[in-house]
């Protein structure tokens, strides 16, 4: 069995940028190079706890507990808003296909709450399963399933809401708050 | 006719390549970091010795000379000017101190205590690689909890009774085409929770496997300890946040005021305490600078108390006024709508030599 210091070198050479990607989608890229850190320490002093078959869900349920509990709410959403903002403005500037469809679903985004954001985004661009992303939230896969559906309603109907304001910034979606 | 592209397929196709970037630490740098620390081995129990977490954060900044640096120090010296402690939640929970502190200091062998829960959740059963079909319910359970003070009694969760229903008329259909199957568990705050496939009840589960730590209590936020340390927590209010600080520090974590609100209300509402400790509970909770006095309601079983909020994370405490004890834990609906989802009221509690009458089934 290789010994701890490659064990977790591996760990960490495979996992890194995944880590770094939902942490910056959760919390924008001044906070995610930080968050990689603090949760690669906890890696490392739990490293024979980690489950071999979900190495991933683990990591990233551990960098959700460090965004959740070491950075305070309002910091991390206007860390990731502001990011938003960006990635906006880049997918605007963009030539490329679907860039409209972009520029509307990452508005859709900026608008709803911090765990929309967080359940669309797990599966869509962390690439989770069902389970994995489940596991990463702490709940059932049924309850994901609930979660899900909610969110993708109030994602289409930001979509919409976007589609049909004349307004060039997001519209916010009442009866949202922030944990 | 065109159809509406799916959401998530459009969310999907705006995924930002910035993303995929990555850290610029290497893995050597991060070794480099932990060296100091041996990795844990996979115990019941967390070590007690860390090296603070801020101090390796400073490190990374220093070894790596990257921007990390700026946003330790942006954490490590907070700007914000807190507000003034919101003084109606204060004088109400200093007021509860003062009278719970002077109740009798006995103790025994268990604590024992009683209450019920209620929740609401959500769950679905199709064969496999089908998607279930959701069903919302809500569950109620009429608990005890018997927490022994020595390691080497038992400590036990007894469900007395248990009744659950699927929430509206949509969720009953889609629960008899499902089987109508029964619908239970225990699930409110600030009580160990059980559910799945339960037996009818009563029955009793052991609160002490150390086989399973990561479903064995005492645990306080998300770090297990054992009754030993929760009785013999400091009762001077400042020694007592400190340590409910670094119990969070154990699991890497750093102390909120929503975790130190978490913390307080667990110990309260299922752990074994002395009165002393209770009343500096109250006391670490009244300088918290987001608790929110909402005023004299009634709990869940309708008895009368102080409402203390913790602004903004939905969690109540219910406190009775005339003798300090803590009535009820309750959450409301993050979403906006203030719905009670979840709530916990305790009956009674207190230390006893009795052992637990324990009820035929036991998992």
């Amino acid at each position: 069995m290789p010994n701890p210091h490659e064990r977790f070198t591996a760990l960490y050479n495979t996992y890194q940028a995944r880590v770094y990607g939902y942490a910056a989608s959760r919390a924008g890229h001044q906070l995610a190079e930080e968050v990689v850190s603090e949760t690669f320490l906890v890696a490392w002093r739990r490293l024979d706890s980690i489950p071999d078959h979900a190495q991933l869900p683990w990591l990233f349920r551990v960098a959700r507990n460090i965004l959740r509990d070491n950075y305070r709410q309002t910091s991390r959403h206007e860390s990731l808003q502001a990011e938003l903002r960006t990635w906006t403005n880049e997918a605007a500037t963009d030539a490329g296909e679907h860039a409209t469809e972009r520029v509307a679903a990452l508005r859709a985004l900026a608008t709803l709450s911090d765990a929309d954001k967080e359940i669309l985004t797990l599966t869509t661009w962390h690439g989770l399963s069902v389970v994995e992303a489940a596991e990463v939230l702490g709940c059932t896969k049924a309850a994901f399933f609930v979660r899900m559906h909610r969110a993708r309603r109030r994602l289409q109907a930001a979509i919409h809401a976007g589609e049909t304001s004349t307004s060039p910034e997001p519209v916010i979606v009442p009866g949202r708050k922030f944990r | 006719m065109s159809r509406k592209p799916d959401p998530t397929h459009l969310l999907a196709l705006a995924r930002p390549a910035s993303l995929d970037r990555g850290s610029r630490i290497s893995a050597d740098d991060m070794l480099a970091m932990t060296t100091t620390e041996a990795p844990e081995e996979l115990t019941c129990r967390p070590s007690r010795q860390r090296r603070p977490l801020v101090t390796a954060l400073r490190f990374t900044a220093v070894a790596t000379a990257v921007a990390v640096a700026t946003t330790v120090l942006v954490r490590s010296t907070d700007s914000e000017v807190a507000p003034s402690p919101p003084t109606l939640a204060r004088a109400v929970l200093l007021a509860a101190a003062d009278r719970i502190e002077t109740a009798n200091p006995a103790t025994g062998r268990y604590w024992h205590a009683t209450g019920q829960s209620f929740a609401v959740g959500a769950w679905g059963q199709s064969p496999v690689g089908k998607e279930p079909e959701m069903i919302r319910y809500r569950v109620a359970c009429t608990h005890e909890t018997w927490m022994a003070r020595s390691e080497r009694d038992a400590s036990w969760l007894v469900v007395t009774a248990q009744s659950g229903e699927p929430l509206t008329r949509v969720d009953e259909a889609a629960w008899r085409r499902q089987g109508a199957y029964r619908l239970g568990a225990c699930e409110g705050p600030a009580v160990p929770s059980v559910g799945g496939a339960l037996p009818a009840p009563p029955f009793a589960t052991r609160l002490d496997d150390k086989h399973n730590p990561e479903v064995s209590y005492p645990q306080v936020g998300a770090t297990h300890v054992t009754t030993e340390e929760v009785m013999s927590l400091p009762t001077d209010p400042a020694k007592l946040e400190e340590v409910l600080q670094a119990w969070n520090r154990r699991g890497g974590y750093r102390s909120t005021e929503e975790s130190l609100f978490s913390q307080a209300t667990t110990i309260l509402s299922q752990l074994p305490t002395t009165p002393k400790l209770r009343a500096a509970l109250y006391r670490v909770l009244a300088n918290l600078q987001s608790v929110e006095n909402t005023g004299t309601i009634k709990d869940p079983l309708g008895r009368v108390g102080a409402g203390i909020e913790l602004s903004g994370s939905g969690r109540q405490i219910i406190i009775d006024q005339t003798s300090g004890g803590l009535l009820a834990v309750q959450e409301r609906s993050p979403d906006g709508t203030g719905e009670l989802t979840a709530w916990t009221a305790l009956t009674t509690s207190g230390w006893t030599d009795a052992r637990p009458a324990l009820p035929k089934t036991q998992l």
